[in-house]
């Protein structure tokens, strides 16, 4: 035993007194030794050296103090020789930290103990000390009584100053302590100097199967596997060079080949100053192993769990145990885990305190829900987490389980999937109007490739008539009406055909200027301006553009001409149009004084067929035509207006973007 | 002797519009209502002007255009269309070919059928 829990020292009372030899080449430890010791009422001698010591031991002492490291012989030597000479006494080693690795050997060796220095708790000095002493006494007089009994030489013995009688052993009784060795579950076999069996019980034979009369006289080592066999012969060496005991976990071969984890337990026999040989008890593992072995794998399973983190808790919520990930998550350390409450960690909301949570187990045997965590640097996120009490067979202690999931990453994902959701919608809708458009264009096409024929037919007939008829006849300006209102079925149907073939032409590209473009455009309508003020300005640099000429002379034509229609009852007439770079765009806006554009209808101005013109005055086609060509120049047209102040129309055109295909 | 000018077209009201339009110009003018007719009107007489359509039952504009050039004849041959996809493909076929014609876009009134029939037949007078 190599240290005892103090409170459990008090209990024991000590008799202050006893025999104690100091050993230390060292003056200094003895004077210090003696000032701590002497008013406990010990007898205390000085040794400065092993071969002395080992001769004033003949004296007769209940405790030796000995340090580890002497110029004339070390601690373990004196241990041993202590043994072969069977001087019965208790032994404490003195070691600093930078022996204590041979302190812990002397303990193989019998030392009882040892005692660190510097001294720095002398309470637990002293009773260590004491304790020592009591042992000594204690067993010296056990094993003084236990001799008489066994032997039947005397019947009455002075132990401590007291008389005490021997009871008589009788015959029976020493069958009783053979039978004992059979009744133990331990296998025990006695090996001479060589390790061969000169006895076993018969749970020996039994555990390796063999037959009892085949396993005297055979080697130990041979019923042990082979990759052990050196590690038995090697414990069984120090065995015989002074070690009191050693414990060897190893695999026992059975005579069928099978195996069975065991510890083997041995220590040398020494009778009447003789090393006689060892006896070995061997216990079966095999059960303890794979309990261990379960144990050791779910608590790896835990530890190491990828997803989830893991606290065991009290129902107060304090922090048992914790895994890995919480303690990473948390970035807390596991001392650090350990003195804190599962409420330090997680946002606990009113509906979801900790005492509801807790309600709620009781009830429904557990709880899941979502909470926010902070980790010690305070950053916060979102957790899944499942709380559960688990059946506890072992005791009723009322632990807690927690298993949280940091669900930032799905919740992200969520966000994503719903916005791809949301967007899939929006362009099924795009696609589902685009899908309209085109059956749309398909019919329009056909009947205003039909209507072609007739229009040239009234278009000319009309004009021969008017060509016919004097201009005094009344009938004269009513032929003209005919004439222009056919031209504007005309155009109608033109604006139609060019809608519905809007995407499928393979119109010429060619680098062009903006600016050269709207002039074409003013010039074109320059029969319908006048009182208007138009200006128009290029900022310098601005670059010409590849395009389809026509069909961006057809975007400007319908921009000026619908900034015309909004000027006809204004005051102020003015139309801007600006034109300059934008990155990888020219961008063109035509602005107008008009009259603006009503909220409700600025998402509509670009659907077909919307108009707000007088019935008879617009086909609602030009601005969703003007759309398409822009789109399919790769560009964006849109439109911005205030009622009462105007409207001004946006058109980026990519620089450098020619169609594919295009020749 | 009058300028010929030959019309062909399906459609009565296009015909019709030609020849109400060609009415005090001084040209002689004639139709035919499909491309097989135009064709045996070509061969019969000399004509200087061609006004075809392109939609036509029977042989189509561009096959029709195909055959008068066949004829070896160099009459400027004017192609009246709304542009109807099917045949601009085959017109654009028309033309790697080496047919020469002109492309005018229906429908056309009658101040352009006179301008572009005068261009043709008396030279850019008049024509700005």
């Amino acid at each position: 035993m190599a240290k005892m829990d103090s409170s459990e020292m008090e209990t024991v009372i000590a008799p202050k007194a006893g025999r104690i030899l100091i050993v230390d080449d060292e003056e200094i430890v003895h004077l210090t030794l003696k000032r701590l010791l002497e008013p406990e009422g010990y007898s205390i001698d000085s040794s400065f050296g092993g071969q002395e010591a080992l001769q004033r031991l003949e004296t007769g002492y209940d405790l030796l103090v000995l340090d580890i490291r002497m110029p004339d012989m070390d601690g373990i030597e004196v241990l041993r020789e202590i043994r072969k000479r069977e001087i019965d006494i208790e032994v404490l080693i003195l070691t600093g930290y930078a022996t204590m690795e041979s302190a812990t050997q002397a303990l193989n060796y019998g030392a009882r103990g040892y005692l660190m220095k510097p001294i720095e708790n002398i309470a637990e000095f002293r009773n260590r000390v004491r304790e020592a002493v009591y042992i000594a006494r204690l067993a010296r007089g056990n094993r003084q009584f236990y001799d008489a009994l066994v032997s039947g030489k005397a019947d009455s013995l002075l132990i401590d100053g007291k008389v005490y009688q021997v009871p008589t052993l009788r015959q029976e009784n020493k069958e009783i302590f053979q039978r004992l060795m059979e009744v133990i579950p331990q296998a025990v076999g006695l090996l001479d100097f060589d390790g061969n069996i000169t006895f076993a019980n018969v749970n020996f034979a039994r555990m390796v199967c063999q037959s009892y009369q085949d396993l005297l006289g055979t080697r130990f080592e041979s019923y042990i596997i082979e990759e052990d066999q050196n590690k038995v012969i090697e414990a069984f060496t120090r065995l015989s060079s002074g070690q009191l005991v050693v414990s060897i976990a190893a695999q026992l071969k059975t005579r069928f080949g099978s195996f069975l984890s065991v510890i083997i337990s041995a220590s040398p026999i020494h009778y009447r100053m003789e090393y006689r040989g060892i006896v070995a008890v061997i216990s079966d593992t095999t059960e303890i192993n794979t309990v261990r072995g379960k144990v050791e794998l779910l608590a790896n399973l835990v530890e190491n769990a990828q997803y989830d983190m893991i606290f065991i808790v009290k129902p107060d919520g304090q922090i048992m145990e914790c895994n890995f990930l919480a303690r990473s998550s948390f970035s807390y350390s596991q001392s650090e885990m350990l003195s804190l409450n599962i409420r330090a960690l997680f946002k606990f909301g009113v509906d979801e305190r900790w005492e509801k949570i807790v309600d709620a187990i009781e009830q429904f045997s557990r709880w899941r829900g979502e909470l926010i965590a902070i980790s010690q640097d305070g950053t916060e996120f979102p957790v899944e987490i499942t709380v559960s009490r688990p059946a506890n067979k072992v005791d009723n202690s009322a632990t807690m389980i927690c298993f949280a999931q940091d669900i930032a990453e799905r919740k992200q994902a969520q966000e994503a999937l719903q916005k791809a959701y949301r967007e899939l919608q929006e362009s099924q809708v795009q696609l589902i109007q685009s899908e309209k458009m085109s059956a749309m264009g398909i019919l329009v096409a056909g009947v205003a490739h039909e209507m072609n024929n007739p229009m040239m037919g009234i278009l000319n007939f009309s004009q021969y008539c008017l060509k016919h008829t004097s201009e005094d006849d009344r009938r004269h300006p009513v032929l003209q009406d005919i004439q222009q209102e056919t031209q504007r079925c005309i155009d109608i149907v033109q604006n139609l055909l060019k809608f519905s073939r809007i995407d499928r032409e393979d119109e010429a590209y060619q680098k062009e200027s903006c600016t050269v473009i709207l002039e074409r455009v003013l010039k074109l309508l320059s029969y319908r301006t006048g009182k208007q003020s138009i200006t128009y300005h290029t900022a310098d640099g601005t670059p010409e553009v590849w395009m389809e000429a026509n069909g961006i002379q057809q975007v400007f034509l319908n921009l000026v001409s619908n900034a015309l229609d909004a000027l006809e009852r204004r005051e102020k007439k003015e139309i801007h149009v600006d034109i300059c770079r934008d990155g990888e765009f020219v961008q063109a806006t035509i602005g107008d004084t008009g009259g603006g554009i009503a909220p409700e209808n600025v998402q509509k101005i670009f659907d077909p067929f919307f108009t707000t013109k007088p019935a008879g005055q617009g086909t609602g086609l030009g601005l969703s035509v003007s759309r398409a060509i822009i789109k399919g120049h790769g560009g964006e047209i849109t439109c911005e207006s205030e009622p009462g102040i105007g409207t001004k129309f946006r058109v980026l055109l990519p620089i450098n973007r020619r169609k594919e295909g295009a020749k | 002797m009058r300028k010929q000018i030959l019309v062909i077209d399906d459609d009565e009201a296009v015909r019709k519009s030609f020849m109400l339009a060609f009415e005090d110009a001084g040209y002689a003018v004639d139709t035919a209502e499909s491309g097989e007719k135009g064709i045996e009107k070509v061969q019969d007489n000399k004509v200087d002007l061609i006004f075809l359509d392109l939609k036509m039952p029977g042989i189509n504009g561009v096959e029709t255009l195909r055959r008068l050039r066949e004829l070896d004849t160099g009459v400027p041959i004017y192609i009246v269309t709304a542009f109807h996809k099917e045949f601009l493909d085959k017109l654009g076929a028309a033309v790697e070919d080496g047919l020469s014609f002109e492309i005018i876009s229906k429908p056309i009134g009658a101040d352009k059928i006179n301008l572009l029939a005068r261009s043709v037949l008396e030279g850019p007078v008049g024509f700005q």
